[in-house]
């Protein structure tokens, strides 16, 4: 590999991060590599996974369209997720960074640690997101938000290119001031208000600020997500006596549907719940939380130009 | 499991799971708790601080407790499926588009309504052809209509329209829904379930038809029991349908319905309310009334739909082999839907039904006057002037009798004395009817028409005569059959007869039962298997296509191989005049294997013997060998509800 020594950093950075917004990145920046290995826990370190990484860049794409905040839960659970989009751009940001710097990039691996079981991920994306400064942990189990995209979905690209790193946020919008006035009235923000299995609790102090955070993951996973669920159709079918019974276990329309989702493919077995971040105003509201808000505000920018 | 590794290889025991399952459970990243925002402040003396409280990774549990690394990814991994509740994500739903999570009205799936087992094995009657049933949804005969959506269709439409006059009492539509509503949420509330028995014992009133939408409303499934009966008939009819509640009419003469019912909840399993239609309800039982006036209005949740059974009606005896007959809406509405044009019936129709709501026919004509709207005009208990006297005062336009209705008033002399005006068509079913009494109700209605239904309660209305047709079609026959029905003759070898000859009247249609609930022997009997029903009665077809009833198959006396139909024996010797009403029947002969006994019913002061019974018959061109060859003097004829002597119920003295 021919490695080019005349590189500006800060240069390099402002293309690279040119580069993600340009094909669709809402926001990006570049996470501090020291600090995320600090945090990390072990096995999960960007060390871990690459001694060599020099730089994280992290960026964050939008979360939903307008209309689909206005669907049924168990339809949202389909299309919701965008992540796709952000591993688009850093798969492209990696192959960017190698041709134009020649410097070795890679495509951070967002999926589970394999020998882990599949809630544990290799790194932990929202990390390198929350030091990069492009978003900040909320009361809704950690999801990060920011002020002027709302939710995001993120990406990670590590590379040997050392480069100038963002500082987190200076503020956290979460919560805003009629989550802290709900807070007040009845000890719960509509994200933890509205969530379907309660895994959202936590308290805000008098300054209205995050004072604890608590997240049950665990109920969050299983009404979302379905990898314990095939296995435990089976395990029940083994032990039912009754043949109808058997059947009804393996082929009723719910569990049907599992089979289903397995043969074709079909993404997420069910999807995600996304109730808190249906009813955060940050995540809905926020001038650019939406494809129709993002136009809004580049009318009435045009307009102002004019 | 863990990287492939089995517990043997990583040292896992059971017992390693047990005790730091809970731990490795919460302090991994299952429960995460985070306090103040330091991570973002970069606040490291915090971030350490509180590593633990966020989530330890398998590696730093690891070290913490003392296992391996494998020990501790395996403990976690079991312990998340452990906990695993699979059917969490029912609570997506119904969430989303508006609707936010409620825990207070999320039910899980557990926690729902379940059938009885009783209720799942009473719908195993409803047990129908593929073909047949592919058959009626295809051309639309069955559909999804319910009892409930024509009272709510009324209730709406016109509801200070009269639904039902009776007792001296007019009720509305929107009155007897709302009576109705409030009883339903009372019977759930009694933890009476859809798809749950309720029996009813009570005349045509107000009451039974505000008991029937009721049921019908909560998803019940009315069993109908005969005012005559009592606790020996009750008993094995309310066993055999599982009935889970019962509805009575309070003591009256010497018949005390409550304390009777209350003793049978002591050996009827399943029944567990005894309901009276009285305010002041004997200790033990619950007053209808009081139901009524205390149900809430709310919305049913778990309504009928058009597949659920929604009648149990008995049809013949009440041994331990009941004739059990399950109508779901769809059989039962569907004959309704298509016969009804054939009546002409308006919502501005006042009807007057005589057969009793106990009876298959009472509850098709009140389904049918309920479809278009119509009063129902009650008649709770019947005597020919009681009958007459309901015409003069009430009006109806449009009437349903049966033969013996009929021919009491005239045998009484006041059908021509009687002002039935008001009638405009007056439908006689239920047993066979001699011509000579229709043309006299035809004749006694100055401005109506006399029309013939046949039916039965496997199939309510079969055949009808059209009311624009000439008197003798009317009078004389029973017209065809109901649109979308078949009906054929046959003979004993299962052939189809010609038309003019006697056969086993067979009909097919989309309101005919699967089959008899729990009754295989009678099952076998009287289904082909092909969509055919033995009705067994004997009919002839003429060649105009007009069918008439001959008699029926099991009341044939077979003289020596010569079978002798005694129906037409019966019509002139009841115009014998010293005669009230007659019925043969055979009795056991040593040489001819049966012979015919003709039972009679006297005229009041009258008396006969049966050499003037046989001369009568050889006057009126009888043929000798149809003559009867004995005679029985009763004292009451034995009577189904409908007016049909009991033929069963004869003996020789």
């Amino acid at each position: 590999m021919t490695v080019k020594s005349d590189i500006d950093p800060q240069e390099a950075k402002k293309a690279i991060l040119e580069y993600c917004l340009k094909k669709g990145a809402l926001i990006a920046g570049v996470a501090d590599i020291d600090a995320v290995n600090r945090i990390a826990p072990e096995g999960h370190r960007p060390s871990d996974l690459w001694p060599r990484a020099k730089s994280i860049i992290s960026l964050g794409v939008g979360g939903q369209t307008q209309g689909a905040w206005a669907v049924p839960a168990k339809a949202l659970g389909y299309f919701g997720s965008t992540e796709v989009r952000a591993y688009t751009v850093a798969y492209g940001a990696a192959f960017y960074i190698e041709n134009k710097f020649g410097k070795r990039a890679i495509y951070c691996p967002p999926d589970m640690d394999t020998e882990a079981g599949p809630r544990v991920p290799f790194q932990s994306l929202k990390l390198h997101a929350e030091i990069a400064g492009i978003g900040a942990r909320s009361l809704a189990g950690d999801i990060l938000l920011h002020p002027e995209f709302g939710y995001m979905y993120f990406a990670s690209v590590f590379t040997e290119l050392e480069l100038p790193p963002d500082q987190p946020m200076q503020e956290n919008p979460c919560p805003t001031t009629s989550c802290v006035d709900l807070f007040s009235r009845s000890g719960q923000t509509p994200c933890m208000k509205f969530c379907p299995v309660q895994c959202l609790s936590g308290d805000i102090d008098e300054d209205g600020n995050q004072a604890e955070m608590r997240y049950d993951m665990a109920s969050c996973a299983e009404m979302t997500q379905q990898f314990e669920a095939v296995p435990g159709v089976l395990a029940d079918a083994i032990r039912a006596e009754d043949e109808e019974e058997r059947e009804d276990l393996l082929f009723d329309a719910e569990n049907k549907i599992l089979w289903y989702k397995m043969s074709v493919g079909s993404g997420g077995l069910l999807g995600q719940c996304f109730e808190c971040m249906r009813v955060c105003p940050i995540a809905n509201q926020s001038p650019q939380a939406d494809p129709i808000r993002r136009y809004e505000t580049r009318m009435a920018a045009k307009a102002e130009a004019e | 499991m863990t990287r492939g590794l089995k517990r043997s290889q990583i040292g896992m025991s059971e017992e390693m799971i047990q005790t730091y399952g809970e731990s490795v459970f919460e302090m991994s990243h299952n429960i995460q708790v985070r306090r103040g925002d330091a991570v973002r402040e970069l606040d490291w003396e915090q971030i350490e601080a509180t590593r633990a409280d966020r989530g330890m990774s398998d590696a730093e549990l690891a070290r913490q407790f003392g296992l391996t690394q494998d020990q501790v990814t395996y403990i976690r991994t079991i312990m998340e499926r452990r906990k695993f509740k699979r059917h969490n994500y029912h609570r997506l739903y119904d969430l989303g588009g508006g609707r936010r999570f409620r825990s207070d009205r999320f039910i899980p799936h557990a926690e729902r309504f379940e059938f009885r087992a009783e209720a799942i094995e009473l719908r195993k009657s409803l047990d129908f052809d593929p073909r047949i049933a592919s058959k009626h949804l295809r051309m639309g005969n069955w559909n999804g209509d319910t009892v409930t959506d024509w009272l709510d269709k009324w209730s709406k439409e016109t509801p200070d329209a009269i639904a039902a006059i009776g007792g001296g009492e007019e009720i509305t539509f929107a009155q007897i829904r709302e009576n109705a509503l409030r009883l339903a949420n009372s019977l759930l509330e009694l933890g009476i379930r859809k798809g749950d028995v309720v029996a009813i014992q009570l005349p045509n009133q107000i009451e039974f038809m505000t008991v029937y939408f009721a049921v019908c409303m909560m998803g019940g499934v009315l069993s109908t029991m005969h005012m005559a009966y009592r606790a020996g008939e009750m008993e094995p009819l309310l066993k055999h349908g599982s009935a889970r509640a019962v509805i009575c009419a309070p003591a009256a003469d010497s018949y005390d319905a409550a304390a009777a019912m209350l003793d049978m909840c002591t050996r009827v399993e399943t029944l567990e309310h005894v309901i009276v239609a009285s305010g002041s309800a004997p200790d033990g039982t619950l007053s209808l009334p009081r139901l009524i006036k205390e149900g809430t209005k709310d919305q049913i949740e778990n309504p009928p739909v058009a597949s659920d059974p929604v009648i149990l009606c008995f049809t013949s005896g009440t041994s331990s082999a009941p004739k059990a007959v399950v109508h779901n809406y769809q059989t039962m509405l569907a004959n309704n839907r298509i016969a009804g044009p054939i009546y002409n019936m308006t919502r501005d129709d006042i009807v007057l039904g005589g057969p009793p709501f106990t009876h298959a026919f009472g509850i098709c004509v009140l389904n049918l006057t309920l479809m278009v709207g119509a009063a129902s005009l009650l008649m709770p208990a019947f005597t020919a002037p009681t009958l007459i006297e309901l015409i003069e005062a009430s009006k109806p336009t449009v009437m349903f009798v049966a033969p013996a209705h009929v021919a009491a008033c005239l045998k009484a002399g006041l059908l021509d004395n009687g002002d039935l005006s008001s009638v405009r068509i007056a439908t006689i079913s239920g047993s066979a009817c001699p011509p000579e009494i229709a043309y006299a109700l035809e004749k006694a209605m100055p401005n109506g028409s006399v029309g013939q239904m046949w039916g039965m309660t496997e199939c309510f209305m079969g055949l009808h005569t059209p009311f624009d047709g000439p008197a003798d079609i009317r009078c004389e026959s029973l017209g065809g059959s109901t649109p979308t029905f078949e009906a054929r003759m046959i003979d004993d070898k299962g052939s189809v007869v010609a038309d003019g000859e006697e056969g086993a009247l067979e009909i097919r249609g989309c309101s005919i039962i699967a089959g008899y609930f729990n009754n295989d022997e009678a099952n076998r009997t009287a289904f082909t298997g092909d969509g055919w029903f033995r009705t067994g009665d004997l009919a002839c077809r003429d060649t105009d296509g007009l069918v008439r009833i001959t008699g029926r198959e099991k009341d044939l006396i077979n003289r020596g191989g010569i079978k002798i139909n005694p129906t037409d024996i019966e019509a002139v010797i009841d115009n014998h005049p010293a005669v009230l009403m007659s019925a043969i029947a055979p009795v056991p002969d040593d040489v001819l294997g049966e012979r015919a006994c003709v039972y009679i019913q006297l005229q009041p002061d009258a008396s006969v013997t049966l050499g003037e019974i046989c001369n009568w018959l050889r006057k009126n061109d009888v043929a000798k060998m149809k003559w009867p060859e004995r005679l029985e003097i009763v004292g009451q004829m034995p009577m189904t509800p409908t007016r049909k002597i009991i033929k069963g119920a004869l003996a020789p003295g």
